[in-house]
């Protein structure tokens, strides 16, 4: 028993139809949505992540590309003549 | 591991009352208490434990923070509602003196208050509430001590004053 049971009749209890109201929504909305949006949003995720791996590894690739060929690649240029 | 949905309705059943009385002294929201409580069950559902007694007190430490979260939002919006229509199926009351009793509970420490309401509502032993708030048993015995000694003056001045 309550020491006060004033605060059980200042915030009652919902009533039988509130509760079915309430148990109809939840279990619907817990069976639909939630652990399928949860994977969904693991799944995205990982393909991000790897999107960017390759992003990443694809761009150094093409800036290591550039490097090369700013350099260029120069025959050897024969500086000293034949020795006599 | 998941809910057999008959034991989940069961639990529902069982639980989501206390919690709406709970979360409803905590907000001071009746539709706000509903919604946390219910968000609070999907949760559960998703991933929370799945056998009781453990299952309880997810629930109300679950339900306490979103209300938490829920009262730091709507301080920032300012647009609070303390007396929420509602339909209550109990013994009639005053319902001047049932908003009585709800500025007394909102007028409490939020400390206090929780305590109160998990103590009056939850049915949990003092260990089980301490679990909830994170604090020892002995500070849960002196929060809800506290409580019921403001609830009980405010109660007293009320009758005196009249």
């Amino acid at each position: 028993m309550s020491e006060l049971p004033e605060l059980h009749r200042a915030y009652p209890r919902p009533s039988a139809a509130e509760l079915d109201v309430a148990l109809a929504r939840v279990t619907s909305r817990a069976a639909a949505g939630v652990v399928p949006w949860r994977t969904l949003l693991r799944v995205a995720a990982m393909a991000a992540g790897l999107a960017i791996a390759y992003g990443a590894g694809f761009a150094m690739g093409q800036h290591r590309t550039a490097g090369v060929t700013q350099q260029g690649i120069r025959p050897p240029v024969l500086i000293a003549g034949p020795r006599s | 591991m998941t809910w057999d949905p008959q034991t989940f309705e069961e639990c529902f059943r069982d639980r989501y009352p206390a919690l709406v009385q709970f979360l409803h002294g905590l907000t001071g929201d009746r539709a706000a208490g509903e919604d946390v409580a219910q968000e609070a069950f999907i949760r559960l559902w998703s991933r929370g434990p799945t056998r009781r007694p453990d299952a309880d007190y997810w629930l109300f430490r679950v339900a306490r923070n979103l209300g938490l979260d829920w009262i730091k939002t709507e301080a920032r919006r300012n647009k609070r509602d303390h007396l929420a229509a509602e339909t209550a199926d109990g013994p009639a009351f005053d319902p001047e003196d049932q908003a009585q009793v709800r500025r007394a509970v909102t007028a409490l420490a939020p400390r206090d208050r929780e305590v109160l309401l998990l103590r009056e509502f939850s049915e949990m032993s003092y260990e089980q509430i301490a679990r909830v708030v994170g604090r020892t048993v002995n500070a849960v015995k002196q929060d809800l001590f506290r409580a019921r000694e403001h609830l009980r003056r405010a109660w007293q001045a009320k009758c005196g004053g009249q």
